[in-house]
């Protein structure tokens, strides 16, 4: 499932991605494939929409609520992409009502980075994170 | 240790663990796990019961759910915990009544099973957790109005470094495991658990005053290391808790002479302290040691510190360092 096809199911965050918030921008962290991903802060108002599920009509719609310009539409387009592709948005399983989120700070492209490498899945102890050596 | 007949209790950090039967091999395989923690702090603690028990039979792995360890799977449920270990050994976390309890199967020479630690491990960081803490792989050190978290993987630098740089005059918080946290006004707060080093015998190449660590007995079947601790070797060499403000990512290269200091981005101290830490795949769990280790990362400024393999030999060699940790 891309963003580029023509979907306007409503879409919703997977209940396992955990987010942090630190002064409007935000971390995930999908616990299922252990990668995480830092937002800036209009991709942290963009990804809160799907905390209670949003079309891709209401995020272009929000977005350009909040200062979006037709210039940002790629931008957003590739965020979105990121959280379709990546499984950290999934099709909502029951209808959901669209909501508005308060944007606070100055409106910039939203940005998404997946880290480059995914955290252990399988981990030395309960206190070291080191990859296990075979023994 | 204090005790009874009946009872143990070990003070772990933050924790007061009461620890109650038998047999007793397998109460002394604990008492020598909980025991590392040797760094005392201040009341109150949180009180923690632990009872030991034999099994008849190995216990089966269960899937691992909540965290696949290299020897021990450990799942969750409204109820509670349960692990198990590569040796049949179980562990599990009553959270009505909040007893922990470990059951060890008979083994075939009656030696209590290596992975007991990993059980007892469990029991300490979830215990910690529960206080608020998030438990850190990292070596820490104290100096020049600054506090470093030293980060490699096992096996990766954290203890020569930290010897290293008690010999300069730092003062460490450990070679490889801290509790973090961030306080009331959100800065990070780093805190001591175990003050004593694990060198390796050939640590008295570099550091002569360690002396000839092969006439002591190993801690374990599984490494030439031996735990000595701190201040038997450098008095004043420790400090109980500190507030971090550098990451310093060690990185060997054995094709390297000397060594040199690269700026990290934030990005890249994000990446690296989130790797510091165990993260079970469960949301509050995992979503309340993001709450620490991410704002934690962003009042740190991090460097990469590459070093050969005759560093150590060189007086010069951490003045690199010294100075980026200004």
């Amino acid at each position: 499932m891309s963003s580029t096809q023509p979907t306007n199911q409503p879409l919703m965050l997977r209940p396992d991605v955990v987010v942090t918030v630190l002064e409007h921008e935000a971390v995930l962290l999908d616990l299922e494939t252990k990668y995480f991903y830092s937002v800036n802060t209009s991709g942290w108002a963009i990804v809160q929409l799907f905390e209670t599920g949003a079309t891709l009509d209401h995020v272009r719609t929000q977005s350009q609520s909040w200062g979006a310009g037709t210039a940002d539409a790629g931008a957003i387009a590739r965020l979105v992409d990121v959280l379709i592709s990546d499984r950290l948005v999934t099709i909502a399983a029951q209808p959901v009502s669209l909501n508005g989120v308060a944007f606070e700070g100055t409106w910039t492209s939203p940005t998404i980075e997946k880290h480059r490498e995914p955290l252990q899945r399988i981990v030395v102890s309960a206190f070291d994170p080191t990859l296990p050596l075979a023994e | 240790m204090t005790g009874t007949a009946v009872s143990d209790t070990f003070f772990c950090g933050p924790l007061e663990v009461i620890v109650t039967g038998s047999p007793f091999a397998l109460r002394a395989k604990v008492a020598d796990s909980l025991e590392l923690n040797n760094v005392g702090w201040e009341a109150p603690h949180l009180r923690v019961d632990l009872t030991l028990a034999a099994a008849h039979t190995p216990a089966a792995m269960v899937t691992g759910t909540l965290l696949v360890c290299g020897r021990m799977h450990v799942d969750t449920s409204e109820r509670g915990l349960y692990a198990t270990s590569r040796s049949g050994s179980s562990c599990w976390f009553d959270a009505i009544n909040h007893r922990w309890t470990i059951a060890v199967p008979p083994t075939a020479n009656g030696a209590v099973p290596y992975d007991v630690e990993d059980l007892v491990g469990l029991v300490l960081t979830t215990s910690w957790r529960q206080l608020g803490w998030a438990p850190i792989h990292a070596a820490a050190v104290v100096g020049n109005g600054c506090c470093a978290l030293l980060c490699a993987p096992s096996g990766g630098g954290k203890t020569t470094l930290t010897a290293a740089l008690i010999r300069s005059g730092w003062r460490a918080l450990g070679d490889d495991k801290l509790l973090l946290r961030l306080t009331s006004d959100g800065q990070p707060h780093a805190a001591a658990l175990i003050h004593t080093l694990n060198l390796h015998p050939h640590a008295r190449r570099w550091f002569p005053e360690v002396g000839d660590l092969s006439t002591v007995p190993r801690y374990s079947a599984e490494t030439e290391k031996r735990k000595v601790r701190i201040e038997a070797i450098w008095p004043k060499g420790t400090v109980r808790s500190g507030q971090p403000t550098h990451f310093v990512q060690i990185v060997r290269d054995p094709a390297r002479r000397g060594s040199r200091v690269l700026p990290l981005s934030a990005h890249e101290v994000l990446d690296g302290l989130l790797r510091q830490t165990v993260i079970p795949s469960d949301r509050r769990i995992a979503a309340q040691i993001l709450d620490i280790v991410v704002p934690a990362a962003r009042r740190l400024r991090g460097v990469r510190f590459e070093l050969g393999e005759d560093v150590y030999h060189e007086p010069a060699a951490l003045s690199a360092l010294a100075a980026a940790l200004q």
